[in-house]
């Protein structure tokens, strides 16, 4: 009786262990997602120069090309077309990932993590995402 | 201090997009633009498969990236944890749709009418003095959920306790006929919401960004 009760609590031990190692999907899809990428020095001076307005980026805001925001992040940041603007893209691109919740942090079609990188908090740009990347903010 | 919020059964949704209509009749949104949609995904491998429905509105953040992008200083959060776009400061600069990681913010272009002749509703065709501010939109502005502030606002006046009837419920709520929606104080521990995140496995979407919404799913 007590060699089974013994079988037993190990195997029911065995089973907890699995348990508690097994990563889930979920941490998976986050990890990825939140990579801590250092900031270029040149980026900090950029952004005090943009702000001085060293850096001429005109005065008229706007999204389209010619207007401050082009003007920062294509012309002088010089950032990939690529990065926010995809060949084809359904009308919820900024969300949507196919087969991925975006409860478990899909990034979305725009990787935000780019964004991320000045928009950060303590970041060279202003601060839009507040404790952006950092890890233990995600959801379990 | 009061901060209304959602909560959002994920398990009880059955994606019948009833709150979709719900919003768009109550917040006259025009066609093209969404305040509230429902996105789908399927899960698993064939045959155990199955479809998840995910209803998307303003998350009416804590932290609205969307507040601290405009440069017109249009949006804000107002005491009650409501994110709202003041329509007679905004630019339409579109700032605010690309900051926002979870692309709810719409942009009206032009005006667009329900009838597909062009021609005006009775209701679209209401001046815009005898609208409630937040429906006074126009062309070149931006747009999203307000969580029915013109619902909330006129119970608080009524003193009435926002949520706790039809009209006094953001109109998303009480049309869910899977009774899959939630509203009310994040803040009152006695709260159905607060019972619920606390009961249940509540989640927020890209909490990773710091933004802190208080639209919560139960998974």
């Amino acid at each position: 009786m007590r060699f089974k009760f013994a079988v037993l609590l190990a195997i029911a031990a065995l089973f907890l262990f699995a348990a508690c190692t097994q990563k889930p999907e979920v941490e998976e899809v986050v990890k990825e997602k939140v990579v801590e990428k250092e900031v270029p020095m040149n980026l900090w001076d950029t952004a005090e120069k943009i702000r001085s307005g060293e850096i001429d980026v005109g005065k008229e805001y706007g999204m389209e090309l010619g207007k401050r925001w082009h003007n920062i992040h294509a012309e002088v940041l010089g950032l990939k077309c690529s990065y926010c603007h995809i060949s084809s893209y359904a009308d919820d691109f900024l969300y949507q990932r196919k087969y991925k919740l975006p409860v478990r942090g899909a990034p979305g079609v725009v990787d935000r993590a780019i964004c991320t990188g000045c928009h950060k908090q303590g970041g060279p740009a202003r601060e839009l995402y507040m404790n952006a990347g950092v890890e233990g903010a995600m959801n379990p | 201090m009061v901060r209304y919020g959602l909560v959002i059964d994920l398990a009880k949704c059955i994606g019948c997009r009833s709150c979709v209509a719900a919003c768009k009749v109550e917040n006259m949104v025009q066609p093209g633009n969404y305040w509230n949609f429902v996105l789908e995904y399927e899960q698993g491998k064939y045959p155990n498969v199955r479809r998840i429905f995910v209803p998307m509105n303003c998350q009416h953040c804590e932290n609205p990236p969307c507040v601290k992008a405009c440069p017109a200083k249009a949006i804000s959060k107002n005491e009650y944890g409501v994110v709202l776009i003041d329509y007679n400061k905004c630019k339409g600069y579109r700032y605010c749709i690309a900051a926002c990681p979870y692309g709810v913010i719409h942009f009206i272009d032009k005006e667009k009418t329900l009838y597909p002749n062009g021609e005006k509703t009775p209701y679209e065709a209401l001046p815009a003095e005898a609208r409630h501010p937040l429906h006074r939109k126009k062309p070149g502005i931006a747009e999203k959920c307000t969580l029915c502030w013109h619902r909330i606002e006129k119970a608080l006046k009524e003193g009435k306790k926002p949520g706790s009837d039809y009209d006094s419920s953001p109109a998303c709520v009480p049309v869910c006929p899977a009774g899959a929606r939630y509203f009310g104080d994040l803040d009152d521990p006695n709260s159905e919401v607060s019972k619920l995140i606390a009961s249940r496995r509540a989640i927020q979407l890209k909490k990773e960004y710091g933004t802190r919404p208080q639209v919560y799913y139960l998974v």
